[in-house]
Formats: structure tokens, sequence, C-alpha cells
């Protein structure tokens, strides 16, 4: 009791927070914003009374309307949290720089952690406060009735998860971006797609996955699904993917706001890896969940579903890990991007990238492979070709995709132009042979053995459709010309990854030799 | 107390600072002069731990600064050449702002904070809003709060731009009062008269490469060539020149626009010396002085014009 005390009483002498505390509540601008905010909900309350007035009447009880207007406030009131605690997050560190006052900031015995923490918890904390001013409204639902305590209760915890999470969003891009306009824009654009991809259809057609969305979690919250053999509540999920999310915001933006700070390598890293595998976690435990129990799903597209949810997952982050700025003292681990990055795996180095991501290809195997002893299942008979041969081909392709971020990266000045022109790359090569199947209407006859469209040998993915139909009807004989197309792909993309990080080290070595050039002494 | 050693900052291409050495002894006030873009903000943001060399070490008080600058930032005050200030802060909430950053415990804050506000004459504006303050106040309350944690070493980037007239010199008392508290300042401006009055020793910097360091008289002696001796005679002027290019004092002596200038090295004797053998050759000597060499002297000298 005595340390929680203490770190409470430590966690409210942060200057930060008490300064962001003082300036946010001085003057009018929070009294305009928490009586919009009131005005908005207050607005939504009667279009749902008006609402429910012409289509339904008095029918029904009081407690139809109870319930209507819980509904209405916390479904807006999700909304304007999301809207508003980014926005109050964006400009959180940028601002600091526009006014001059970061650097010294900086200076001061204060850590990065610290800082972060002050400007998260000020901003949250004006977020409790539109969320309290709202329990007059939401007390109404109680005399109408049809609403538990618990629930409302649950309810504000949601809230209070979604200001966490897109708050960290805010001030991750706030710790990113130079200036407010851009942090702001990134941080509404990545809001925009996080809370549509988790919301709309596209989803995982899981309702206990929906509820990573805050909105998805008012409704599905409580719906239990199953993960390999665990029956978990949706609201868990939510819980556990939000909060790693979350944190990992924070922690970006700690590592961007002390540039002296190395040390928070190792825990970056270790809690991307754990974000990660916590997804697979939930996406692979509801696959296996619905294969074994639900019989939705046959043990075949099983294993092809989750390989395509792999390889794209890892398409996706590969860009990330594999681009950076070169170190120049990285200089001989980036001569083996491979084989020497192992070493500063946890340290967040650029030559690191692309073991890290080998690292994540292996868990997502071993977490896969793992999935089949703990639904109680034997190992299916075509496992132990399909398994190799679709590690391979996703090992060469994130190999092929990591060189080539690579290469940008040493090539080019901006870390963001290397990351957009590497998303460039990967979306022609991975996705536009693809443009030719609506046409075709032949999908299956063009992933058997030879198709017709040459660019599709580049596409990954049709190649790992294609791996399966192969096994099940044999190899063909390979001196009688026949070469499947997997193993194209995959020979195409070894090609691919030799020869790029041939050149990554031929680029790395150039420099290698120029920064020799430099007087010892000097460097 | 403030050393570099090879100390160098590439921004792609561009080297800003090149191998620099320096050395400032505990006490000293460093004068680090150079035209625009020359390297002189960037080595004070890298002694201040906000820049990464690109190679070399720099030490303050000892301590290394790149690999430990938790250590070394308490040590530090800095002072940046364009700062901000928090507008919606009173100015002691400001000052206890900074001063909790710097993990002051709160019962020292309010002395604290009354002290630096006393130092820099801004005891009747503690409770004032920070945006009520004019320029010059503004830049001594950032000078306030550079002091707030009582810091060894003071690196002051451009301490009195854009300041007025009164403004300036209100900035140049506080330094020479910081000087007599036995505080280490590096001071760089590209205004040279600023930093005439206070210094003990400059560093000229051109192009990221230190020129000329060390004490301002070896400085002179050094570049200038010794002092310059301004006579005035009646008529005999070429006897005048004769008799003074015999003396051993005298370097060089030349007519320009109608006066005698001697480069003189020699002691105060010397120059009376000097005075009596043309007195005593019955030269008409109207005015004899030496004439004050300064800063710009010096850095015209060293300096070729030209900026990274």
């Amino acid at each position: 009791m005595g340390k929680i005390t203490h770190w409470l009483r430590h966690a409210m002498e942060n200057p930060i927070l008490m300064k962001e505390l003082r300036s946010r509540m001085r003057g009018s601008k929070a009294y305009w914003v928490l009586l919009v905010y009131l005005a908005v909900l207050s607005f939504a309350l009667v279009i749902a009374y008006l609402a429910w007035w012409h289509t339904s009447g008095y029918s029904g009880g009081s407690f139809v309307i109870g319930r209507l207007f819980f509904r209405t406030l916390f479904y807006v009131q999700v909304g304007l949290v999301c809207l508003i605690t980014p926005g109050l997050t964006a400009g959180a560190i940028t601002l600091e720089k526009e006014q001059r006052t970061y650097d010294l900031l900086v200076m001061t015995s204060m850590k990065a952690r610290s800082m972060i923490a002050g400007k998260l918890v000020s901003a949250i904390s004006f977020v409790v406060l539109l969320m309290v001013s709202s329990v007059p409204l939401v007390s109404v639902c109680f005399l109408l009735g049809g609403v538990s305590p618990g629930e409302v209760f649950f309810s504000y915890l949601v809230l209070l998860l979604a200001a966490f999470m897109y708050g960290s969003l805010g001030l991750m891009w706030s710790s990113v971006a130079r200036n407010t306009t851009t942090a702001t824009l990134m941080t509404y654009a990545t809001v925009i797609v996080l809370f549509a991809g988790t919301l709309l259809p596209l989803a995982p057609p899981t309702e206990a996955l929906r509820a990573v969305n805050p909105a998805g979690a008012l409704q599905y919250a409580m719906s239990v699904e199953q993960y390999f053999t665990f029956h978990l509540p949706a609201w868990i999920a939510s819980l556990i993917l939000n909060g790693l999310a979350g944190i990992l915001f924070l922690m970006v933006s700690i590592r961007k706001v002390d540039s002296y700070d190395t040390d928070t390598s190792l825990g970056l890293r270790l809690q991307s890896l754990l974000l990660y595998s916590a997804v697979l976690f939930f996406v692979f435990g509801w696959l296996f969940g619905i294969s074994y129990s639900k019989n939705e799903l046959s043990p075949d597209d099983l294993l092809m579903v989750v390989w395509f949810v792999i390889l794209s997952v890892l398409l996706v982050l590969t860009p990330i890990f594999t681009t950076g700025e070169p170190d120049q003292k990285g200089r001989n681990a980036l001569r083996l991007p491979i084989v020497g990055g192992w070493g500063s795996l946890f340290r967040a180095r650029l030559e690191s990238g692309l073991p890290f991501m080998l690292l994540l290809l292996g868990v997502s195997t071993a977490m896969f492979v793992a999935g089949y002893p703990m639904t109680g299942q034997g190992l299916p008979p075509m496992l132990h070709l399909y398994l190799p041969l679709a590690a391979i081909l996703v090992l060469v392709v994130v190999a092929a995709f990591g060189g080539i971020e690579l290469l940008l990266s040493c090539l080019l000045k901006s870390r963001w132009t290397a990351l957009a022109s590497g998303y460039l790359i990967m979306a022609g090569l991975t996705l536009l042979p693809l443009v030719v199947l609506p046409y075709s209407g032949r999908a299956a006859e063009m992933i058997g053995f030879r198709p017709q469209w040459l660019p599709l040998y580049l596409s990954p993915h049709m190649a790992l459709a294609s791996l399966f139909p192969t096994l099940e009807e044999g190899f063909p004989d390979p001196t009688g010309g026949e070469i499947p197309f997997f193993c194209i792909t995959t020979l195409l993309y070894a090609l691919i990854a030799a020869l790029v990080l041939i050149r990554v080290r031929g680029v790395v070595v150039r420099r290698w030799e120029g920064w020799r050039r430099v007087p010892r002494a000097a460097r | 107390m403030i050393k570099t050693k090879n100390l160098r900052k590439e921004f792609g291409k561009l080297v800003a600072v090149d191998n620099l050495n320096l050395e400032i002894e505990a006490g000293d006030i460093f004068g680090f002069i150079g035209p625009n873009g020359a390297g002189k903000t960037t080595t004070i943001r890298m002694l201040a731990t906000l820049l990464r060399p690109t190679a070399g070490k720099a030490y303050i008080d000892g301590i290394e600064v790149t690999a430990n600058h938790r250590q070394v930032r308490p040590l530090i005050g800095f002072m940046p050449d364009f700062f901000g200030v928090y507008d919606d802060v009173k100015v002691w909430e400001y000052l206890d702002f900074f001063a909790a950053a710097y993990r002051i415990p709160k019962r020292e804050r309010s002395d604290k904070i009354d002290n630096v506000l006393h130092l820099t004459n801004l005891g009747t504006k503690k409770d004032s809003f920070v945006e009520e303050l004019s320029r010059g106040m503004k830049q001594r309350l950032c000078l306030a709060k550079t002091l707030i944690h009582g810091p060894k070493v003071l690196l002051l980037d451009e301490p009195a731009s854009g300041l007025d007239p009164r403004a300036r010199i209100e900035i140049k008392e506080l330094l020479k009062k910081l000087k007599s508290m036995g505080k280490t300042i590096l001071v760089s401006s590209h205004i040279l008269p600023e930093l005439a009055d206070f210094c003990n020793k400059i560093g000229i910097i051109e192009k990221g490469r230190l020129i000329v360091a060390g004490d301002v008289k070896t400085i002179l002696e050094q570049t200038v060539g010794g002092r310059i001796l301004e006579i005035k005679v009646m008529d005999e002027a070429p006897k005048a020149l004769e008799i003074l290019s015999d003396l051993s004092s005298i370097k060089e002596a030349q007519l320009v626009d109608g006066m005698l200038q001697a480069q003189f090295s020699g002691t105060l004797e010397d120059q009376c010396s000097a005075l009596r053998a043309l007195v005593d050759a019955d030269v008409k000597v109207l005015s004899f002085s030496e004439q004050a060499t300064d800063l710009e002297d010096i850095f015209m000298k060293v300096t070729k014009g030209i900026v990274s």
C-alpha cells in the first residue's frame, strides 16, 4: 500500500502532467470543448428519442428507450473519444518542437518515459473529465431501465481503453513527425484505418475479434469464442491487443523523444514480438477453433489460410523493420545482413531487421505447429511436405523484400522515402500480377503447374495457393520439363534476395571504404 | 572543464564541425566566435547532448558526453539561440516546472526560484504571465531557467541576439555576475563587441574548423603581430620613420594618411624610449598613443569570409 501511495505521489509530481493540466484548464478552451461534447451527446439523445417516437411510439416499455439511449450515448462517445484523444496528443511533442521548448525539455533530468507518460496522462485525464461530465445523461438510462450498472461501468472502461490506445497512437506520430500538421494528418489517417478496418465486415469475421474496435467492444465484448482450447470473452482479446498496441506506440514515442536513449531497443523489439504473438494467438486460435470444434474449415483449408495469413502479415511488417538509417558503425554487420544481424537482433539496428523478420517467421511456424497438439489433433499427413516448402517460400520472399528495403535505406536519404518506395515495389510485384484474375474467370486453372499469365509467377500468394494442389497431385517428373509453379516463384525470389543482398553489401562496403578514408583519430 | 577531442559532425556530405579540439578551464569565459553557419551552434548542441557527434569525443567536467549523457545534463545549463517559453504559464510556474524537471525537491524550489529571479532582475515579474514579458525579459527568464539547477557549465548560444541595446547591456552585466560566481561559460556570438568585454579566452571557428583558440592577449600577439603605435608629428615624418625603424621594439613603421603607424612588440618602458628617441632628435611630436586592437581585428585577420 505504501509503495502504491509513493508511486502515485511520484506520478502526480510529474512536471509535464502538472503543467499540462494547469495549462489545459486555464482559459475558456476546455469549457468550450466540454460544452460541445455535452451538446453533441444531448443532440444525439434527442435524435434517438425522435426516431424511437416515430418508429415505435410508446410500445415496448420504458426499458426499450432506456437501452436505446444507453447505446446511442456510448456509440457517440466512442466516436468522440476516438476523435478527441488523438487530437489532444498529436501535437504533444511537435508543438514543443515548434515553440522551441523541446531542447530545453530534453536537457532536463526528466527521462523520455516521464515526458511521454505526462503527456498521455494529461490527455487521458481530460477525456476522463469529458466522460464524467456525461454521467448525468447516462443516469437517464437508469431512470428508464434496461441497463445494468455493470454494463455502464464496463462501457466506460471500453472508452478508457480507446482513449489510451488512440492517445498513444497520436503521441507516436507526434514524436515521429516533424510538424503538428503532418502528425495530425498521419494520426487521423491511422485512426480511420484502424477504426474502419476493425469495424467493417472485411475485418476478421469473428465477432469476438471485432471487439478490438471500441464500437465493436460495446456490442460484442461479452461474446465468447474458442481460441485453440481456451474459451475467452472478446473483451479479453480487446484488452490484450489494444493494450499491447498502445504500449508499443508509447515505446516508439519514448525512443523517438530522446535519441540518446538507446536502451529502449530491447523493449521495443520484445514488445513487437509480444504483440505479433498475441495477434497470431487470437487469429490462429480462432482458425483452429472453427476448424476442429465447429468443422467450419477443413484441415487442408486451415493449412492454406494460416500460411496466407503468415505471408500477408510478414509482408506488411517487412518494410517497417528493414528500413532505417544505416549506422556507419554497423558496417560490418550490414555486410552480411542476415548472418551478421543476429548479433544485434534486439538492438533495433538496421542490419538486424531481416533476422528479426525471420524470427517472426519462426514464431509463426512454431505457433502453427503447436496448434495441433493444443487442440488435441494429430498432424495432418501432408504437413511434413507442406510446412518446409511453405516456410521456404515465405522466407525467400521476406528476404527478397527485406533486402530491397535495406538497399533502398542505404541508397536513399530518408527512411520514409525508402518505406514508401518499398511498399510500392512490393505492391507492384505481388498484387499487380493478380489483376488478371477477375478477367480470366479460371483462377483455379491458372494456379496449376503453368500459369498462362507469366507475371503470376511473381505472386507469392498464388504460389502458396498452388502448393497444396501440387502436393496432392504429386510432383511431376522433373526430367519431363515440368517444374511446379511454387518452385519457380521460390527460385525467383531466392534469386532476387541473393542479388539484392549482394548489392547491399556492395553499397555498404563502398560507404565503409569512404569512411575509412577519414583519419582514424577523427572517427 | 570542457574538452573536445577531434569532434566531428557531418550532415550528409556537409562537414559542419571538422575535428574540433578545444580545452576550456574551470572559471573561464570562452567566447566562441564565427560567422553564421561556421559550426558554433552544432558544436554547442553536441556538448549539450542534443546532437550525437559523427566522430570524436567531448568531455564536460571529465565525463564523456555521448556515453554518459544522463550524468552530464545536470552539469550543463543550456540556452539555445532560438528558444521558446510556455506563454500560458506564470513566471514562477515556468521556473517551478523546470526546477521539478531537474528533480529539485519541492521544499527547495521556492528559494531557488527567488534567487534566480533576483539574479536576473525579474523579481517583480514573479506572478506575471510569461506572454506579458518583453523580449529582453524573456531572454533573462530563459537564463534564469538555465541557472535554476545550479549548473557548473553554461552553454550560451547567441544569448543577446535580437535584443535592443539596453537589453544587450543587461545580459552582458548578468554574464559578468555569473563570471564572478565562478561559472565556466562557453558563449557564442558573431557580434564581437558583445564578447570583448568579459571573455578571457576566445576561439574562432570558420567552416567547421577552429582557426585559433586561447587567451585574448596571446592571440592578439599571434595574429596581429603585436600592438600598433600611432604617432602624429609636425613636419619631420621621414626623419621620425627613420628613427623608429632603428628601434628594436619596432618591427615596421609606415606613414598612413599623415599618421605614423609602428608595429610595436615591447614593454611600456620601450614605448617611453621610443618617444624619448623622437624628442631627443628634435622631432615635434603632436600625439603618441597605442591603437586599440580588438576582437574584430583578430577576426578579420584570421577568417577568410567563407562559411560552410
